[in-house]
């Protein structure tokens, strides 16, 4: 049994899967609670699965980009958890748990979450046989100058906000945001992720797991 | 025999360690983080968040091998829940967290600064402790003199109202042009110098328990500074200034400043000590590690005077595992919604800190 935890951003969502079922899941806004509701919900899961800990097989976690303190208390107690029952940790980028929401179609797709202060963080994708590929790197960027970026006929998901929306509404390239079921960011997608990597072998060590930071923290004044 | 498994991340060493009964220190591992904020002159807190999580699995893990343990006799995890940098005290909160959930055990949120003062219970000493004691807590952020009349039991008899002394210690050590951290640059550089050499002042001196060190760290400012040319505009004077005057003698000037501090923390403790009747007078906290402070303590203390070893000085989780026990063995728990407090005064613990556990429960 693999558990999923996502803490990227103020939406955050945990999940159980087995390979083939998933056994909980449940995704909210926090009102920046992270530390306080994480755990909480995690030991609800297991006991509502009715298993233990010790049956965990691995750890999934929203890696990055994302808030620096919310990557951060998703991955310590990924790390505690994976400590403490020595199975494997696996990282998952926050965006291509995003893109793995949404049904492949023949255009592009932008991953969006919010980056605080007005920005985004934002990267696209390309259809890749039945998935989502990266077809550049996440970068940190406004509405404005995705949308003036952007090719006719692009869909958005994820943390689309208001302004957001009536960008999209108002261009004139037939940009178009996916439905509100999905463009949520779900453990549930991190999972199944999670798993195929854990089944390819493709396992990290634990000390090794770091969040992806798009930005270096600033030197302050002398 | 019960074994604790501590954990502290509250600013800039990320710890782990394993203690047994609260007095024997099986391991105590401490990376710390000085090397990368020497660059910044201080604790950079996005820097220090970022090297907690590459490290507390590798940090944990090796005090569990130290220890020649593994979880499974691990009788409960202590964690470090405040005061200090919020993101830091996040990466242990929530590792702690993880690891006891993984587990089934026990959750423990430590006041950092009762960790302090449970690193005298890991320190040799004759016989047992009797209560009441005097402690003195000087850190990076605390100066406090604390009455303790029992485990958990504290009364603040005073603090400082500006500046903490190892702020104090950093902050002259900053303006000498002395090397990061401050406290040990200064008593390094005291050694060659006269404590007498310039008469700085003692704020406050016996006078109730509360400190001030504001006026000291300017008192310095001035000594050392060149003198303007023309008129001095009011704000224009620097904490961060390296440039001094031609005729300034950095070690008589670090010994001078050192032996102000070291009056006052030493006058007003010992006053309090006699005041309250205590049986011994412990220091503990960072600046507890400067020789001056311990030797004149000594010196001048009726009472016995405690102090950790070196090694226990600054921060550290053997203590907080220590401070953890006393809290498992009277039935302490939190809970796993158990949030970080940056701000948490240690007279507060009894309201805001782990209540005793319903019966039955882990
Ligand atoms: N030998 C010393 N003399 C005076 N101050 C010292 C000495 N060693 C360390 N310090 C001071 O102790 C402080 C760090 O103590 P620590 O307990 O780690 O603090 P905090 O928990 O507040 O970060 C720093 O301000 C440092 O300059």
């Amino acid at each position: 049994m693999l558990l999923a935890i996502d803490t990227a951003t103020r939406f955050m969502s945990v999940a159980l899967y087995d390979g083939r079922r998933l056994w909980f899941e449940a995704t909210w806004r926090t009102a920046n609670n992270h530390t306080i509701e994480l755990t909480p919900t995690i030991r609800q899961a297991l006991a509502q699965a009715q298993i233990t800990p010790s049956e965990l097989t691995g750890v999934g976690v929203s890696q990055g980009p994302g808030s620096f303190t919310g990557l951060r208390i998703g991955l310590g107690v990924a790390k505690g958890l994976a400590t403490a029952q020595n199975i494997p940790l696996i990282p998952i980028q926050t965006l291509a748990i995003v893109a793995a929401a949404v049904p492949v179609f023949d255009a592009h797709l932008v991953a969006v979450l919010q980056a605080g202060r007005r920005r985004l963080c934002a990267q696209q994708f390309t259809q890749e046989n039945t998935g989502w590929l990266p077809s550049a790197p996440a970068e940190i960027t406004t509405w404005a100058k995705l949308l003036d970026s952007a090719r006719a006929g692009t869909a958005f998901a994820g943390e689309i906000n208001d302004e957001g929306y009536e960008l999209l509404a108002a261009s004139e390239k037939q940009l178009h945001a996916v439905s509100g079921a999905q463009t949520l960011r779900r453990a549930g997608l991190l999972a199944e992720l999670a798993w195929e990597r854990m089944q390819a072998g493709d396992i990290s060590d634990i000390a090794a797991v770091t969040p992806i930071y798009l930005h270096q923290p600033g030197v302050p004044h002398p | 025999m019960t074994l604790i498994l501590g954990i502290e991340t509250s600013c800039d060493e990320t710890a782990a360690a394993v203690v047994e009964d609260g007095e024997r220190i099986r391991s105590n591992v401490i990376a710390s983080q000085v090397d990368l904020h020497a660059q910044y002159g201080g604790v950079f807190p996005e820097v220090a968040s970022r090297a907690h999580i590459e490290v507390i699995s590798t940090v944990t893990e090796q005090a569990l091998t130290e220890a020649g343990v593994t979880l499974d006799v691990i009788d409960a995890v202590a964690v470090t829940r405040g005061p200090g940098l919020s993101g830091s005290l996040l990466v242990g909160v929530n590792f702690a967290k993880g690891l006891a959930l993984g587990r089934d055990l026990p959750l423990i949120g430590v006041n950092h600064l009762e960790g302090h003062v449970y690193s005298l219970w890991l320190t040799e000493r004759g016989g047992p402790v009797q209560f009441p004691v005097v402690c003195l807590i000087v850190s990076g952020g605390h100066s406090e003199i604390v009455l303790i009349t029992g485990h958990g039991d504290y009364t603040m008899l005073g603090s400082t109202i500006d500046d903490a002394a190892g702020e104090a210690f950093d902050k002259v050590a900053r303006l000498l042009g002395l090397p990061y951290p401050g406290g040990p640059s200064i008593e390094r550089a005291a050694r060659d110098g006269d404590p007498a050499a310039y008469d700085f002042p003692r704020a406050m001196r016996g006078e109730g328990y509360q400190f001030s060190f504001s006026g000291l760290k300017t008192a310095v400012l001035r000594a050392v500074q060149p003198p303007h040319k023309g008129k001095r505009q009011p704000k224009q004077e620097s904490m961060h200034s390296t440039q001094l005057r031609p005729d300034v003698n950095v070690a008589d000037v670090a010994a001078s400043f050192q032996a102000a501090v070291v009056d006052v923390l030493v006058e007003k403790t010992i006053r309090a000590a006699q005041e309250h009747n205590t049986t011994e007078i412990w220091i503990a906290g960072g600046v507890s590690a400067n020789q001056a402070l311990r030797q004149q303590m000594t010196a001048l203390s009726p009472l016995p005077v405690c102090v950790p070893p070196l090694s226990l000085c600054g921060d550290n989780a053997a203590m907080i595992a220590s401070a953890g026990y006393f809290r498992f063995v009277r039935g302490y728990r939190d809970d796993l919604d158990m949030d970080v407090r940056p701000m948490w005064p240690l007279m507060s613990i009894h309201d805001t800190m782990t209540r005793p556990a319903a019966p039955g429960t882990a």
